[in-house]
């Protein structure tokens, strides 16, 4: 339909170009008729005027995707957190100062003596927003079984399929979860607003179908939605019932998101003031500080690594000369980390030792620089002349210095002997090879999440039955198994801790960083409680004093 | 000396385009760093003549601290090299059809031009990012992608001239004396209608330059490490208000080789062969 | 006429049937949309069952044949990523935005580009054709994401007047169909003043100028409307072209249209999205080609029809 209303149009437009040249007389006044008819026109697909809000009240974040069309939690990926984040709320949260766990939804909570069930009491009271009723357990059962349902693919949908029973709601607020195996972490694991667990509200859900929910959002946060136009902007307000504001009472009365995929514009934008805060690259922290404006940094959250193919059981290749672990010895020696560091991350980072900046494994030491090593080990394991080897490489948000990360390993390499030659590719072009067997003799830069549970991470690369694994042999699998298996809190960190330190010693990866995310803000950004694991938390920014 | 009074800019840009090829020929000796080795602790320093710049590094480094003026000199190269092979695959293969198509008619003719006229009319680029996307980014893909791109206007083109030169009486001539159709085709017709290719050939030039970067913005360009000016330029792109060499020294190239080609494009036209303009059109 | 139609016509079955089974079968091999939909501690048993119910399984002809018959009866599957939603629907949401660029764009071209063609045929050789020539040549030697980047920080960032990206409303268009129109103001402005002094020089203007007839008269009406032809072929593929080169303006710009969409899709490997993208352009392409061959006939009756 829209085709053809737009048509017309088209072809009056070829028409008038053409009657512009004939009237030769009329030519300045028809050009301006014809100017004047088209800017009528083109007025009318405007999409209505600004908010009455005042700016000062208004947050505006320009972010480079928008993602999945969806604002479901379980329909889509972690990159719309940032703008689902205010508009749900989740069972519990992590304290933004220090990690620990802080009750959201949920009270309190327990584990009994086998791990496997999971009992939360809930807060009562608490109302979703325009006036779709108070939170009951049977939202939550609602919010995991769809999270969990087969054709869900939000990031942890697919551990929580594997782990989850049951989901019980013995009374209006008690909900218990049966695991099928044990695992003591898991409420901070999978349930905090780490992870993608956004409760919803049933009976709206239940009202206006999914086709609706999809783009009108329901939640029990602090906004709610107030406009959506899809790629171009997401509207949130404070919601209407202020008497239900519970977890944060926020600053601004509106937080306004703007895709724009390309970095130069959102450094634009936060130059004009169109923007207050956008993710933006390392080398535009300068440019930012020079303007009036300031750089906030979430800490340590995002880990560039190079991880290497064919080195598990299912993608298992052994002709490739990584195979021999003094070759990712060697890899890992041949690396000034720090100076990757110090220029491309402008020194916001520390060596790693690990592929996740998960809390406990951040301390984990990482490989020294020592090129006469590499030389030697590489010498030892057959390869004095070094060996020629392909690095695939692609951006990610955070992560667009990855291939920048890409070319200065290559260099590094190069000075070792090791030829390589680059091949940029693209997030799904690299999955798909990944999973089909085809990226097992190549390497490619690859970027660690700050995982809730340092188990959560070790499981996605480290074990065998994961599709997406990159290390993982006998040991690695004995030891996750322990780690599920193992109650005890004490005990249970000690194995990770000797897992990850196998990993490292066996140079699983080649290890880069834990490094921050930078954001472009405006000076009416003031404290923002901010800390990794993916807690956008941007219902806790607080507005600067402008005095 | 006299071509020189009569059509100056015939010969400036001839010159440019002759320099051009040289510098490229001989980047090695020219260039005082491997394009592709940095250092990063000398990364993103300025031109010489700004605050922080040094003689080391006349141009300045980009994001790896790799010279800029020696990945210009050596992007000439891969740039021009993209550039002349992929027009030369797009003008073999789409004069080849033109010239079958102009000189056969009949059905032959009906058939390849129909052809002719849907590939202009598919959204190619699209089709081109497709085939990026799914071959990786490399050089000969790129020269394929390109010459996928333009093989269409040089069939439209030799059809046009090949139509022309028909009607000359040594054709018929050839054809009474026996000559094979083949032979007609090449001996006779090719060598009347490569003027005009030669002529569109050059004003393709700036197009494929321009294509070469668009597409590396659109990360299917010549992959790195290795210079090409469109790469370099796209490698820049979050460097324009930050580090505005990285992206406009290999800009200026660009500008300077397009319009030297599209120069020597419009000369060589006005003086082998004047009624193509309107063929032409650009 | 009736001939005519029914050429075009098969000439877009056609291509329409060469683009559907180029789109398919690229498509199928750039990789498995699987793989992007499944979460990072996904298994072997997750994966075929998304692949079973995405109906990736089946033998490709077999997929071909499915989706040319859902596609021919107007349903091109669901958008494999988010909420599924009909991917025609996405495209035809994308569509106004695009035509609303390209039309801009086009207009600007148009509009500066005829009378400076105009003009530089009218004075050839003197100091103003020589100014349009330069303007000409520069136009077409900028990679048009760069020039936008310059005109985001030139007139967004130095100088205040224009937002520097979105889309709503009328000032947002400004940059972005600048931008996109120099190259074509470039070439129609060439375009233009090359078959102007063809047609200057022409016996009917020759004889027109000795009936005594105004210069202004001469050139603007009698010379004007004979260059215009060549100028109409090359309309359709411009505009065309611009809908689908957008893609880089669209993304400096953040700029809803089709050829984000259609970038987006084949870097998801999102299908069904690529394949009622591309369609879509292809007829779009059709039809602009179909729309300049009327307005050929219409300026020129004696034109074959």
């Amino acid at each position: 339909m829209i085709l053809f209303r737009f048509l017309p149009l088209f072809l009056i437009q070829k028409c008038n170009s053409f009657s512009y040249g004939l009237k030769n007389i009329l030519m300045r006044g028809y050009s301006a008729v014809l100017v004047v008819a088209l800017l009528i026109l083109l007025s009318a697909c405007n999409n209505g005027g600004e908010s009455s809000i005042d700016d000062n009240d208004r947050l505006v974040v320009a972010m480079p995707t928008f993602g999945e069309f969806t604002f479901l939690p379980w329909n889509g990926s972690t990159g719309r957190k940032l703008y689902l984040d205010p508009i749900y709320s989740y069972l519990l949260y992590i304290d933004p100062e220090n990690g620990e766990l802080l009750p959201g939804i949920a009270q309190s909570w327990e584990v009994s003596e086998d791990g496997k069930t999971h009992t939360l009491h809930l807060r009562q009271g608490l109302q979703f927003q325009q006036g779709w009723g108070e939170i009951t357990s049977t939202d939550i059962q609602f919010s995991i079984e769809q999270m969990i349902a087969p054709e869900a693919i939000a990031g942890p949908s697919s551990v929580l399929r594997r782990t989850i029973q049951e989901v019980r709601a013995p009374d209006p607020y008690k909900v218990e979860i049966e695991l099928s195996i044990p695992d003591v972490d898991f409420i901070r694991g999978y349930l905090s607003n780490g992870q993608s667990l956004m409760i919803v509200s049933k009976s709206y859900f239940e009202a206006v179908g999914q086709e609706q929910a999809n783009n009108q959002p329901i939640g029990s946060g602090a906004y709610e939605i107030s406009e959506y136009d899809k790629d171009v902007s997401i509207t949130l307000r404070l919601r209407g019932d202020r008497e239900n504001l519970w977890r944060t009472s926020p600053d601004f009365q509106e937080i306004h998101f703007l895709a724009a995929p390309e970095e130069f514009t959102r450094v634009a934008m936060l130059k004009t003031g169109e923007a207050d805060l956008a993710p933006v690259n390392f080398d535009s922290i300068n440019v930012i500080e020079r303007s009036d404006l300031q750089v906030t940094f979430v800490p340590r959250n995002w880990t560039p690594v190079v991880r290497l193919g064919g080195l598990t059981e299912r993608y298992n290749n052994p002709e490739v000369p990584w195979s021999n672990q003094l070759v990712r010895l060697a890899m890992n020696y041949a690396i000034d980390k720090q100076v990757i560091i110090d220029s491309i991350f402008h020194g916001r980072g520390v060596v790693a030792g690990t592929d996740t900046p998960s809390r406990g494994l951040v301390n984990i030491e990482g490989f020294a620089y020592d090129p006469d090593k590499a030389k030697e080990l590489l010498r030892e394991a057959g390869y004095p002349q070094g060996f020629s080897m392909r690095l695939k490489t692609f951006t990610t948000s955070p992560g667009a210095e990855l291939p920048i990360v890409a070319q200065a390993v290559a260099l590094y390499w190069e000075a070792v002997g090791i030829n390589v030659s680059i091949e940029p590719t693209n997030w799904a072009g690299l999955r798909s090879a990944w999973i089909t067997g085809n990226a097992t003799d190549v390497a490619w830069t690859h970027r660690g999440f700050p995982f809730t549970t340092p188990l959560a991470g070790l499981q996605t690369s480290n074990y065998s039955d994961s599709l997406f694994s990159t290390f993982a042999d006998n040991i690695t699998d004995d030891y996750l198994d322990r780690i599920g298996e193992e109650l005890d809190p004490g005990q249970r960190q000690e194995l990770v801790m000797e897992l990850a330190n196998y990993l490292r010693d066996m140079g699983s990866i080649v290890f880069i960083g834990h490094i921050d995310e930078p954001y472009g803000a405006s000076k009416k950004v003031g404290h923002w409680p901010t800390i990794n694991e993916q807690t956008t938390n941007l219902d806790l920014i607080e507005r600067a004093n402008l005095d | 000396m006299i071509l020189f009074r009569q059509r100056p800019a015939l010969v400036i840009s001839a010159g440019i385009c002759i320099l051009l090829i040289c510098i490229a020929l001989i980047a090695p000796w020219l260039a005082p760093y491997d394009p592709t080795a940095g250092n990063l602790l000398d990364r993103l320093m300025p031109p010489f003549w700004q605050e922080g710049g040094s003689l080391q590094y006349l141009l300045g480094t980009d994001v790896l601290g790799r010279d800029i003026l020696s990945r210009l000199l050596y992007g000439a190269r891969i740039s021009l090299a993209v550039c002349l092979i992929s027009i030369a695959i797009a003008a073999v293969i789409g004069s080849t059809l033109g010239i079958i198509a102009g000189y056969m008619g009949g059905w032959v003719e009906s058939i390849i031009m129909r052809l002719v006229d849907i590939a202009v009319s598919l959204p190619a680029i699209l089709l081109a990012l497709l085939f990026g996307v799914l071959f990786g980014p490399s050089f000969s893909n790129i020269i394929i992608i390109i010459g996928f791109l333009l093989w269409s206007q040089f069939a439209r083109m030799a059809r046009g001239e090949t139509l022309k030169v028909k009607q000359n009486d040594y054709i018929d001539l050839a054809r009474t004396a026996g000559c094979s159709s083949l032979d007609i085709m090449f001996r006779h017709v090719l060598p009347n209608v490569a003027a005009s290719l030669i002529i569109l050939a050059t004003l393709q030039v700036g197009t494929v330059i321009i294509i070469e970067a668009s597409l590396s913005f659109l990360g299917v360009g010549v992959p790195p490490p290795t210079a090409a000016w469109g790469s370099m330029i796209a490698e820049g792109r979050s460097y324009v208000i930050s580090a505005w060499w990285i992206a406009m020294f290999p800009g200026m190239a660009i500008m300077f080789t397009v319009i030297a080609a599209n120069v020597l494009g419009d000369e060589l036209t006005d003086l082998i062969n004047p009624a193509l303009r309107n063929e032409i059109g650009i | 006429m009736t001939g005519y139609l029914i050429k075009r016509l098969v000439e877009l079955m056609v291509a329409l049937l060469i683009m559907s089974l180029l789109v398919f079968s690229l498509a199928r091999l750039t990789g498995d949309p699987v793989a992007l939909l499944l979460s990072d501690y996904a298994t072997e048993e997750e994966r075929t069952t998304l692949t079973q119910q995405l109906g990736l399984d089946k033998p490709l002809t077999e997929q071909y044949v499915i989706f040319i018959t859902a596609a021919l009866q107007g349903d091109f599957g669901n958008s494999i990523s988010g909420n599924q939603q009909p991917a025609m629907e996405l495209v035809l949401e994308r569509l106004p935005a695009s035509l609303m660029l390209a039309s801009a764009a086009m207009i600007i071209s148009l509009l500066a580009g005829v009378p400076m063609g105009v003009i530089a045929a009218a004075r050839r050789g003197s100091k103003t054709d020589i100014l349009i020539r330069v303007f000409t040549l520069l136009g077409q030697s900028i990679p048009v994401f760069w020039l936008g980047m310059v005109f985001i920080y030139f007139f967004s960032v130095q100088l205040g007047w224009l937002p520097t990206s979105g889309y709503g409303s009328l000032v947002h268009l400004i940059l972005p169909a600048t931008s996109m129109a120099l190259f074509t103001i470039a070439a129609i402005t060439r375009l233009t003043r090359v078959s102007m002094i063809d047609a200057l020089s022409s016996e009917y203007i020759k004889l027109a100028r000795i009936k005594g007839l105004p210069e202004r008269v001469i050139i603007w009406k009698h010379a004007l409307r004979n260059s215009l032809i060549p100028l109409v072929t090359y309309m359709g593929t411009f505009f065309a072209m611009m809908i689908t080169g957008a893609v880089v303006v669209e993304t400096v710009f953040s700029w809803p249209g089709i050829g984000r969409l259609a970038y987006q899709s084949i870097l998801d490997r999102d299908f069904p999205v690529m394949q009622a993208v591309v369609l879509t352009t292809t007829v779009l392409f059709m039809l602009a080609n179909f729309a300049v061959d009327l307005v050929y006939v219409w300026i020129d009756p004696r034109i074959e029809r």
